[in-house]
Formats: C-alpha cells, structure tokens, sequence
C-alpha cells in the first residue's frame, strides 16, 4: 500500500511534491512506515520559523511514485520536543543535530551531543535559523565548548589530523584512533567552513539567488544552482523553454566530466600513479578551458537563471564541444585501460574503505557513494528534471562497496555522460533560452523543491519565499553531507598511512557542500 | 588568543613591511619558493585551480614555485575563502608556525574582501583584518594565470596593471 | 603498464601555457572583470541601478572623508565577476574585460572612482 493512500490529509503542492501536517506525537510511526518500504528514502530534515511559529520539516523521496512527501510537524513553546528518530531512520542523527542547534527544537533521547555545525564559540540559544536576527548581525564570541570526546583505551593513540592537513586541500579535521598504524575508529569534524549560505540567502532576490547557491560548493556551482532555478520555477508554476532543458543538461553533465576527471587524478595522487594524476588533469583542464568559452566562467558560474540560461549556444560552440567530445572519449578510454593495467594503482583500491551496502542504505549514502555500494539511486532517472526523462542512459550500479567500486563507478558514470552529451547535441530544440524575468512570479509564501543528481551526489534544494520576490527560508541537502556521515564507517582495520589517503580521496566529497 | 568579536576593530599591531624589506624578501624567495594554502571557508573554487597550479598545464615548479606540507618550511601563506569563525584560530596558528620572514596572499574575492559573504554572524569576510595581506589576488575564482601573476608579483618578478583610477567624469550637459 | 603511460605522455606532448614568458590570453567572452567608463557614467543624473544589482557591494556610493561629496567606487578586491551589473547598466559605461592579471599589493589599487558632482548647496560647496 502506498503511502500516499495511508495519510489522510495529504495536500499536492505542486507536481509531485506532497505534503503533510503531522504531530509530534504522531512522527515517529509516520517515519517508520515510510522507512518501511525500502524504495521510500530519507531524504532531509531542518526547521523553519515563520511569523513566530516553528515548524519541523521532513522530507522523503517515493521513488515509486516519482515525488517527494514533505512531513511538517508544527511545534510550539520555548524549547520544543519531539522523539528522536535515530532508533527508526539512522541516517537523521546528523540532521536532528543541526535542526536543534539551528533552530532549537530538541530531539528527545538523541544519543549523541546537539553541537554540530556552528562555531564552538557560538553562544547557546541563539539559534540561526529560529528567527530574531539577520546574516549581518554580529553574535558575540563565548568560551569555547567544543565537543568532548572521552580518552583514549591503554594502548591506542589518538591522532588528530586537520584542520589544516597536508597539501591543497579543504578544512576539515578528523579524529584517527589508531593502535599502532591500524585505524580502529574515527571521529568527524567537519564544519570549520561553515558560511551560512542558507541564512546568507535569506532576504535575497531571484537576480541573487542563483550567486549564492553557486557558491556552495565551486566545483559543482551548476549542479547547485540548477537545484535552486528548478525550486524557483516550480514555485513560480513556470518551466524553462525545451532549449533551456536541454543546455542545462548539457552543462550538468560537462560538469559531471571534469569532476569525474578530477577525482580519478586526486586517487591517482593518493596511490602515489604521478603520471595517471597528470593525464586526468589535462582532461580536467580542457573541459574547464571549454567551459570558459561557453560560459565564460571556468566553473560554468552565472549561467542559472530562473527561468532558464543566461546565454544561448552557438551552432559553433556546438562543433567545438563535439570536437573536444572526440577528443576526451578516445583519451579517456587509453586512460581507463591503462589505469587497470596499473597493478599498484589498482591493488591499493581493491578491499580498501567498504561501505557495507546495508550500511550504506540505512544511513543514506548517496550518488556514487551510495551507488558503488549498491544502492540503485538516481535522481536523473528516478525523479527527472531538466531534460534527462527525454533521453536514453544506464545508471551503472557496484554492489562491492569499496574504493575500487567507487572509481569503477565514476569511470561508467564518464561513459554514460559521453552519451547524453552525444544525443543532446543531436537533438536540441530550437527555442528561446530563458523565459521573461517578469514571468518569474511568485507568491508570498509560497516554497517548492528542486533537486539534482550533482557529481557528489544528490542535492536537495527548499526555497520558501516572503515578500517582494524575497528568500524567507532557503535551505540545501548536499549529496556531501549525506555522504560524511556513512564515512567513518569505511575506516576501521586500515592502515594509517597507506590506505586512508586512498580511502579519502575515493569517496571524493567536498567539505564546502557539507558545510555551506 | 583573539575571538572572533575583538576583531572588529583594524588591529594595529598589522604593520606593512618597508619597500626595502620587502625587496629583500624577494631577493631571497625569488627563485625558490614553499606555499602553504590554507582554506578558511572557500566553496572549493579556488582549491581546484590551486591545485591545477601543479598540473601540466600550467607546471608552477618550472618557476621554482612548490607547495609544502608543513607551515614551518613554508614561506608563503596562500589563504582562501572568507575566514570562517572556525577557522581563525587554526590560520593564525598556521601563520605563527612559519618561519619569519613569511608571505602573505589573499586569493579570491572571499579572502580579498568578503566576496558574498562579507562580514556576517559566522565569517569575518577578509584575511587582512587578522594578518598582514602582502598581495591580493581577486577573482571568483582567480584563474591559474591569475594565480601564478599574483604570486610572481608577490616576488618582485611581474609588472602590477592595475593602479587606482580616478575617472574624470561628464556627465550629458554638465561637461 | 609502465610503457603504456610513457607514450601517453609523449602522445600528449607539451600543454604547458607559455605564461609569464608570452601572453596566453583567456577566450573571447570571459568573464575576467568589470571595467568603468567614467565618460558614460549617468551616476550624476541619480542612476544608480549597478550599485543595486551588485551583491559583493563592489559598486558602492562612498563619501569621500571630507564628508560632504560622495563618489562611485568599482572595487575589483570583493567583486565576484558576475557581470550583472554590465547587464544591468543602461548606458553601456560598464563592460567585461576578459584580462586576467588582476592581482595588487594595496586593496586602493584594485578601485576605479568616478567622483560624483554634487548639487551647489547653500553654503556654495560643490
């Protein structure tokens, strides 16, 4: 039985997006009815304040049904409870974290400590996204409170790696309990780049929108922002002309290209193959130089806008990317196969870092993370948006779980995105790129959902508005964020020096998507 | 130790180093010189064409430029993003463990001068109100080529091209 | 295996940009930075319709420290190139350079200042 036809009061809010008011009382056997089907998946969690009232908001993706059911749960009083759902959906442990710091409403009976993303100076009870205060207002400092973990047994050694780590890489410190060189556990700290997109976006315009969510993460700004344009246009009740579709995909997958490039040259580095990283960076290297002349921007930044693209294509621009298209298809398989030739390469993956697919299904690993330990998940093909419903590709699939499966996944992912570019040059509609700006009306108090299957993995954009066209509340679900916290379990019974730079670089996440 | 609050306020023990001393660093970096980046809340933009920096494309060794691991055998500190509350204090740790004397490069419109984010609840919006800023590198994200004139300008071996302006202006019947 | 990598490499040849020794400019259209034309500039008449468009405030409205005039200030340090504001600008005094040697040693150097005329007040300043 559906779900659909198991909740009474269910409103549609716009196609495919449900809704339903719940109690607290009554969340957690809502929750563990919908976990019980296993093609109904977690998706996010957050808080939202609205003219004085709190709202706690879940939200599921129903893969069979193609949707999304948000679960709004009004709550009320100075510090709001509900039962924390770690026991019936694993996966929300971070989330109820974030939504009690954030917007103060307190799971009870959560295992672990509340603090997760904002600063260890940052004064209890002053909640970011809980009303009161703007991005621009200044919070004092206080003593520091960071999370205290308890001490090392006799015998094993606490190795505290980061923030600041070896080469060029991003913020983020991990915790190694080692004994010996063998890593027994891991503890997580993220969150040192924690910019407060979501609160920053507050108050802003659909002309500024689009700059801020392309700042979430960098390399996958088109994914993210393409997120958010499809929220604003379903909110608006407006879709992008067919060309607009179709030249998003075509972007979405270029971005996907030089990500997958950049991830095989960082586990390249991490297995010490100099030459492999060298030869993906040049691939990498000339799909940014292509993205320079069809954007402008090396990043594809400031090419989406609500109701479409910023800029057309040209039948020139056109043979450009079908010539560089020839091009990387018949370097990438050269350098496919000989990454598989490459025993020491190949062999430092193989058995390294598995994510256990039961694992990786209850905490809701997501994207290439989740699809090479076996959960059969994409947006694009289970929930599609731009133009994928109208084009043909596999969504490869890896049921062992490791570092190996990863790269193997990310190598089919390349093929598959060769294709789609292939056909969508082939078949691009002629129409207008963008609709009016003037088009783009939406109504105080309306929200909607956009969502994408970016390179790392799906991100989930809500937007609700305010007056005058304004954000009241934006909030982002990165496929990063999702993937962090199966991560840990990848560790234990690895070496220390030789296999966690593998096991890191094979899960290839980002700490700004994680943070924003 | 300096919390994010007190930082308000320019601090004035940042001095800019004389002409002379800084040609004198740059006589002694000019042919060899050890980066240490440090990302204090970037989006990940800058980190990829950092990074690409190394690649063969642009090959920033042939210029005698190496990224090191360690601050304390660093002579340049490369910060990106827009200086998270977070962060402040592992940067400045990172800046007290280098050797004198050091380098500092704002990279990106983030570290430069807040970018977006400017200063807000949870970043401070630019490098230069906790250290002192040697040379910025604007852009969003600067470009390998805008990375690579920034740190050769930094060493006293390429042109700067952009200078203040002051535009005349005549405006329609008021020239 | 080793082999095969070797004549990869050789098959790649040299993609070194040629930079600094000779220019390797960047593609036509991209978006290096705003540039001002003070000559076209309507601020005079009360436009102000970039220094709205501009999230970073990189256009802003300044006073200038003796505290009565007021000048446009383009400041490429918090600029995130965006270009709407050459979008935005009716007049067409704003326009996207594609250069990209941008970098400066004192945050003054990165400005572009159109000082603003002001109407004669009474006590006759300008």
């Amino acid at each position: 039985m559906s779900i659909l036809d198991w909740a009474r009061q269910v409103r549609l809010l716009h196609p495919n997006e449900w809704e339903v008011v719940l109690t607290p009382a009554n969340l957690t056997t809502t929750v563990e009815a919908l976990c019980a089907n296993p093609r109904n998946h977690f998706t996010d969690m957050f808080g939202v304040e609205m003219g004085g009232e709190r709202q706690l908001r879940l939200l599921f993706a129903l893969d069979s049904e193609h949707g999304w059911l948000h679960l709004v749960v009004p709550v009320t009083g100075d510090s709001p409870h509900y039962t924390s759902l770690v026991e019936v959906c694993p996966a929300t442990l971070w989330y109820e974290r974030e939504v009690a710091e954030e917007c103060g409403i307190i799971p009870s009976g959560h295992p672990g400590p509340l603090h997760l993303r904002l600063p260890d100076d940052w004064p209890e009870g002053v909640y970011p996204h809980g009303g009161g205060f703007s991005w621009q207002d200044k919070i004092p400092a206080v003593a520091p409170h960071p999370v205290e973990l308890a001490s090392a047994p006799d015998g094993i050694v606490d190795y505290p790696l980061g923030p600041v780590r070896s080469g060029v890489v991003e913020s983020g410190h991990y915790l190694l309990r080692t004994a010996g060189e063998e890593l027994v556990d891991m503890r997580l700290q993220l969150f040192y780049k924690h910019r407060g997109i979501e609160k920053r976006a507050e108050g802003c315009s659909l002309l500024h929108l689009p700059l801020i969510a392309e700042r979430i993460s960098g390399t996958s700004a088109f994914a993210h922002s393409l997120a958010l344009c499809e929220a604003v246009e379903r909110a608006a009740g407006i879709e992008a002309p067919p060309r607009a579709r179709y030249l998003r995909t075509l972007f979405a997958e270029l971005e996907r290209l030089y990500n997958h490039h950049g991830y095989q040259a960082d586990l390249c580095q991490a297995t010490g193959l100099v030459v492999g990283q060298a030869q993906f960076d040049v691939l990498k290297e000339r799909l940014l130089r292509l993205n320079a002349r069809l954007a402008g921007h090396r990043y594809l930044f400031g090419l989406n806008v609500p109701g479409g693209l910023s800029r057309d294509l040209t039948d020139t621009e056109r043979q450009v990317i079908d010539e560089e298209l020839r091009f990387q298809r018949r370097t990438f398989t050269v350098l496919e196969e000989l990454l598989f030739r490459s025993n020491s390469h190949i062999d430092r993956l193989e058995r390294t870092g598995t994510l256990p697919p039961e694992l990786a299904l209850a905490w809701g690993a997501v994207g290439p993370v989740g699809r090479a330990a076996g959960v059969d998940r994409d947006l694009r093909r289970d929930h599609p948006y731009a133009a994928y419903a109208e084009l043909d590709f596999a969504v490869p699939l890896e049921t062992d779980g490791d570092a190996l499966a990863r790269a193997r996944l990310r190598l089919e992912e390349v093929r598959q995105s060769f294709r789609l570019i292939d056909q969508i040059l082939g078949s691009l509609p002629s129409s207008a790129v963008r609709v009016p700006p003037e088009a783009c009306m939406v109504r105080p108090g309306v929200s909607a959902l956009g969502w994408v299957e970016s390179p790392r993995g799906e991100g989930v954009h809500w937007l609700s508005f305010g007056e005058q066209r304004q954000a009241r509340r934006y909030r982002v679900r990165t496929g990063s964020f999702a993937n962090w916290q199966t991560f840990p379990a990848a560790v234990p019974g690895h070496n220390i020096l030789t296999d966690f730079p593998v096991i890191e670089q094979s899960f290839g996440l980002s700490f700004a998507g994680a943070d924003r | 130790m300096v919390t994010f609050e007190l930082l308000d306020e320019p601090d004035s023990s940042i001095t800019e180093p004389s002409t002379a001393l800084r040609r004198q660093i740059q006589h002694l970096f000019g042919r060899s010189l050890h980066i240490r980046h440090v990302d204090a809340g970037s989006c990940n933009g800058c980190e990829s064409e950092i990074k690409l920096l190394t690649s063969p494309y642009y090959d920033i060794h042939r210029l005698g430029i190496f990224f090191t691991t360690t601050p304390r055998h660093a002579d340049l500190l490369l910060v990106t993003g827009a200086i998270t509350r977070a962060m402040v204090d592992p940067l400045q740790r990172t800046y007290a463990a280098m050797p004198e004397p050091r380098l500092v490069v704002a990279t990106g419109a983030c570290a430069c001068d807040g970018g977006i984010f400017g200063r807000s609840c949870l970043t401070l919006g630019r490098l230069s109100a906790i250290l002192p800023v040697d040379t910025y590198i604007p852009g969003c994200p600067p470009t390998p080529l805008a990375l690579i004139h920034g740190l050769l300008l930094t060493l006293g071996r390429a042109e700067q091209r952009l200078h203040r302006q002051i535009l005349a202006h005549h405006a329609d019947g008021k020239a | 295996m080793e082999l095969g990598w070797l004549l990869r490499g050789w098959r790649t040849g040299i993609v070194t940009t040629p930079y600094p020794t000779r220019p390797d400019p960047p593609p036509q259209g991209f978006r290096g930075r705003p540039q001002l034309d003070g000559e076209r500039c309507r601020i005079d008449d009360g436009c102000t319709v970039c220094v709205e468009v501009c999230l970073p405030r990189a256009l802003r409205l300044e006073t200038v420290p003796n505290g009565l005039d007021r000048r446009l200030v383009l400041d490429l340090l918090p600029c995130i190139m965006c270009g709407l504001c050459v979008q935005a600008c009716p007049t067409g005094a704003l326009h996207m350079q594609s250069d990209g040697e941008l970098a400066v040693r004192s945050p003054q150097d990165a400005q572009t200042i159109v000082p603003l005329e002001m109407e004669v007040s009474s006590d006759g300043h300008i």
